[in-house]
């Protein structure tokens, strides 16, 4: 693993991520979303066209629909990347971890809510970094979690072991 | 040093005087010095003769041009003398050797009387001065030899080095029949050329990756500095783990 030369950016490693590394890795992944909700469009549209006698069209879902959508693969694309991994994919770009309060792997039951929160909220909850003494966004403060850098693939060492998380 | 009393003056018989430490005796006898002395001489002899002869013979005999007379006993006289001479070493040893052994004892019996001993005293005081002796120019010795060897050695290389005529040298180095060897192809399959160029341009990517991310660092603590001064925050953001 290479190491990172910057020594700023080597004392951050394992601190919680400030504002607009969040606002960024949130939209990263609010576009993932919608890229994902995109193609899972056209595939269906493609497998209509296949299947039936119908032309092809790309699927107009009403607002309602389209939102439940959103919010299925949302949910399951972050749950999935949280309690996994803990980076979603814009948060893998900007090499942001989500952990536990004790910076330990997020429990799957916590990472599930804190998907849930975020899709609903429209990641807005980020906005509470901005305020927040400790960098903790609306998420973090309901679901136990933390935003940390964390550039190579580790979690934070030397935390004692904690059943908050659990 | 004398032992005696406080105003200096030595009490008679009680002067302590210090012996000097022998000079270290060498891992091999004298015997063993003297003998593999006489054979690496004679080998080197041997090889001196052997490569002025293959020296000789690589250089041109102006007057040489009578042939060659047939070789007779004549020729057989040069390894006879040195066979002689490795006879008359050996010989000569064992004569050191047995002269050594037998004198040990001898030297031994005879010394061993109190009169003899004493006798010997002076002869004794004066081995140890000679040996105190050469100790010290010893060590002079060879210093000045450990100083002088490398300037020979850097003078004989420097007379060698002038001798040669690099460009000839180089000449007869048959570089095409080198070149023509060399298989390009099989070496150019020994390096992993894929993996050479992936693990570069994966190195600048993540050089890359990282410089973006540093400046969100950097963003993030300026962001943060402005609001907390906006809020009037004197105490900087805690942003580690608290201890549980």
């Amino acid at each position: 693993m290479k190491e990172i030369r910057s020594e700023r950016s080597r004392e951050a490693q394992g601190q919680r991520a400030g504002f607009v590394s969040q606002a960024i890795g949130a939209g990263l992944d609010a576009a993932a979303i919608f890229a994902l909700d995109f193609a899972a469009l056209a595939v269906f549209g493609f497998l209509r066209f296949l299947l039936t006698d119908k032309s092809y069209a790309f699927p107009q879902p009403g607002p309602f629909l389209n939102f439940v959508i959103l919010f299925v693969i949302g949910v399951a694309l972050l749950w999935t990347a949280w309690s996994g991994s803990g980076r979603a994919p814009g948060m893998a770009v900007l090499g942001l971890r989500v952990v536990g309060r004790d910076g330990r792997r997020l429990s799957s039951r916590r990472a599930f809510w804190r998907a849930v929160l975020g899709v609903l909220t429209l990641g807005l909850g980020v906005l509470w970094v901005l305020v927040s003494k400790k960098n903790k966004s609306l998420y973090d403060i309901v679901c136990g979690s933390a935003v940390v850098y964390d550039w190579r693939a580790s979690l934070p060492t030397g935390l004692p072991d904690s059943r908050q998380n659990q | 040093m004398a032992a005696g009393t406080d105003d200096g003056r030595t009490t008679p018989g009680t002067d302590v005087v210090p012996r000097a430490m022998p000079v270290p005796a060498p891992p091999p006898g004298v015997t063993d010095v003297l003998r593999r002395s006489a054979q690496l001489g004679l080998g080197a002899i041997g090889l001196a003769g052997r490569a002025a002869g293959s020296v000789f013979a690589r250089v041109p005999d102006p007057g040489g041009d009578a042939p060659d007379a047939e070789p007779g006993i004549a020729a057989l006289l040069p390894g006879a003398v040195l066979g002689i001479a490795i006879e008359a070493e050996k010989r000569a040893s064992a004569v050191v050797d047995s002269m050594a052994a037998h004198s040990t004892g001898v030297v031994r019996a005879v010394g061993k009387p109190a009169i003899v001993q004493r006798a010997l005293r002076p002869l004794e005081d004066r081995l140890w001065h000679w040996n105190e002796l050469a100790r010290r120019e010893q060590h002079r010795n060879q210093a000045q030899a450990s100083a002088l060897i490398p300037v020979i050695v850097q003078q004989v290389t420097e007379n060698v080095i002038a001798q040669l005529d690099f460009v000839r040298i180089v000449e007869q180095i048959p570089i095409d029949d080198i070149a023509a060897s060399i298989d390009v192809e099989a070496i150019v399959q020994r390096i992993d050329l894929g993996g050479v160029i992936r693990e570069s341009t994966a190195s600048l990517t993540m050089e890359t990756v990282d410089a973006v991310r540093s400046q969100g660092i950097g963003v993030d603590e300026w962001t943060a500095r402005v609001v907390d001064r906006v809020l009037l925050r004197k105490r900087p953001r805690n942003t580690g783990f608290d201890k549980q």
